[in-house]
């Protein structure tokens, strides 16, 4: 079953001679637990696409469903809430509240989605315990490493059980042998929880887990591949 | 909400200070503007509160006691009796008299005490008796003794009268003068009446309504104008309200921008320095309401802070202050303190609204750029 599914979308930036055609005529399926790697060179237009696609940038023109709802129909007002409750985000700065310490920082979604405070933080600590952070739960983001960081961002990309988790560069700002395990952590709890995964990098070594590989160029769709998916979703 | 908002605050201490302080300056300078107002408006009722006299009867013509000068013959008691329901008539003698003391200009205002009735005697005694004052001594308030460190027994000169200080008493400094008393017989002299009072002091039979017996005074005395108690103290407050409220309203509207200002500058630039992790919590599902609530949360926190602060800071101040000068004369009312509170809860919504506008101006977009 589709969880989302883009139809013929495209994105416009500017008007006559300075119209610039980010996303042109895109059209994508992803389903429940599958994941899907969106590569390309900069400025193809795969950052825009994934925008669209977790709600945060409307199309000019073409549909966006999630979870079966048209999201590119939906007032300004409503699509907060859609990203809180069926779209996880991962970043690739981790994007963490400087001011919140690492159990906080994954409470917040639960909190926003009505959660009392108290039991938000029971949650939030359970998933930094299945990430290898419990030990880590009170720090700061300024003292954790890039690879705890990303942790911590994956534990409040999935704490809230969204449908699909969109990912951009995850590993860019982290070394090698971090970002593998990082991946793998991702990934393997993708797969156990059936949640899919679309992942924007330009790390070639990616493909390896992926079910799906899109290339894009240009704004458009230009080879479409199958992945690994056996290296670190090895329960698939 | 309120823990990010608690969390953001407690991040940028340096801020939360600032914030804080001035909120704080801006809270102290209300309650002390307004302290010093209150205070003023106080005493210049107080001492003819104190009198117990249901009418005050004055020259036609003449404005508040302090300002301009009434002159009743002297006489004029039996026709005050004579009509119904008045019980007594007391005469009233008292003015402002200015002279110098240690090369300083002094303003007293002198009260000649009834040693029958003691209808105008001091309004609290401090030290010594006003039952044993005699002609040739005054009864100083204690403000003035400790400014110009007299005592009792000390001679002072008054336009060439000399008087020694037979008592000291306190409640009597307003503003720009202060009470004193004298018998009868020396205020007389002092102030060359000659066969004249300054006022009439009627007491009426509980039982009748002041309004009807001042109509019927005004109507068979001529000459006179009569006022009720009430009627008398707010002429004499009317002065205080007239100079000075216009200024006091400046001057608070002056310290609520100061406040609004800061806590919405420090506001503002913290919500610029985190505008990043605004979007970011857009961006994960965090509606601008919310965010709205957690500046405004933010901005209430440091305003309630700097209300604590400077409510605490004003009473030491006020007292500080009137020990230095004795004419500062405060009065923080718990009316004030809450009215206060109320501002302050205003200055921070106010305060919140430019930062609120930045943040729903944020692109949840954005944070995909790194």
């Amino acid at each position: 079953m589709s969880i989302l599914e883009i139809k013929k979308i495209s994105k416009i930036y500017g008007s006559g001679h300075t119209e610039v055609k980010a996303v042109d005529d895109v059209s994508l399926k992803v389903d429940e637990g599958e994941i899907v790697l969106v590569m390309g060179p900069s400025g193809s237009g795969k950052t825009t696409l994934i925008m669209m696609a977790g709600a945060l940038l409307r199309p000019t023109s073409g549909s966006i469903h999630i979870n079966s709802a048209e999201i590119n129909k939906l007032s300004e007002a409503k699509l907060p809430r859609i990203r809180l409750r069926e779209l996880g985000f991962i970043f690739q700065s981790f994007n963490l509240i400087s001011s919140l310490n690492a159990e906080e920082n994954v409470a917040v979604p639960l909190i926003l989605n009505g959660m009392a405070m108290k039991e938000a933080l029971i949650q939030a600590r359970k998933s930094l315990q299945k990430l290898g952070l419990a030990k880590r739960l009170k720090n700061l983001p300024r003292d954790l490493s890039g690879g705890e960081k990303q942790r911590v961002s994956i534990a409040r990309a999935l704490v809230n059980n969204p449908k699909i988790i969109f990912a951009d560069e995850p590993t860019a700002n982290l070394d090698s042998k971090t970002g593998h395990e990082v991946m793998d952590l991702l990934c393997s709890t993708a797969c156990k929880e059936n949640r899919a995964l679309v992942i924007v990098t330009h790390d070639q070594r990616l493909q390896d887990i992926a079910d799906r590989v899109i290339i894009i160029e240009d704004g458009k769709i230009t080879n479409e591949t199958k992945g690994g998916h056996i290296k670190f979703c090895k329960h698939k | 909400m309120f823990f990010v908002a608690l969390k953001n605050l407690l991040q940028e201490k340096t801020k939360l200070s600032i914030s804080i302080g001035g909120v704080a300056f801006s809270v102290l300078l209300i309650i002390i503007i307004n302290g010093v107002y209150q205070g003023f408006n106080e005493k210049m009722g107080a001492y003819p509160k104190s009198i117990p006299a249901d009418l005050w009867v004055e020259q036609e013509g003449v404005g508040d006691m302090y300002h301009t000068l009434s002159f009743l013959p002297n006489n004029l008691e039996n026709k005050f009796l004579d009509i119904n329901g008045i019980l007594e008539a007391d005469k009233y003698l008292g003015r402002q008299v200015m002279f110098k003391l240690n090369d300083k200009d002094q303003t007293l205002f002198i009260v000649g005490v009834d040693m029958t009735s003691g209808i105008t005697k001091p309004y609290k005694m401090e030290k010594g008796n006003w039952q044993e004052l005699k002609n040739g001594e005054i009864i100083i308030d204690e403000a003035m003794a400790n400014d110009e460190k007299l005592k009792v027994g000390d001679i002072i000169d008054i336009n060439n009268e000399k008087l020694r200080i037979a008592g000291i008493s306190s409640g009597g400094n307003v503003i720009s003068f202060k009470y004193a008393y004298v018998t009868y017989d020396q205020a007389r002299k002092m102030f060359n009446l000659g066969e004249m009072v300054n006022f009439y002091l009627l007491k009426i039979d509980a039982d009748r309504d002041p309004l009807t017996i001042k109509k019927n005074v005004e109507t068979e005395v001529s000459g006179v104008k009569v006022l009720t108690k009430k009627e008398f103290i707010d002429t004499s407050r009317k002065v205080i309200n007239d100079s000075f409220l216009p200024i006091i309203y400046v001057l608070v509207i002056i310290a609520l921008a100061v406040g609004i200002a800061v806590i919405g500058l420090t506001t503002y630039s913290a919500t610029i320095e985190k505008s990043r992790e605004y979007g970011v919590m857009k961006a994960i599902g965090t509606s601008n309401d919310q965010l709205f609530q957690l500046v405004v949360i933010q901005s209430l926190m440091a305003g309630f802070f700097g209300y604590l602060l400077g409510v605490g800071l004003a009473y030491p101040v006020a007292y500080v202050a009137e020990k230095i000068v004795s004419s500062f004369i405060t009065e923080i009312r718990p009316f004030d303190l809450a009215w206060v509170f109320g501002a302050t809860i205003f200055m921070s919504i106010v305060a919140a609204y430019i930062p609120m506008k930045r943040i729903s101006a944020i692109d949840p977009a954005e944070v995909f750029k790194s």
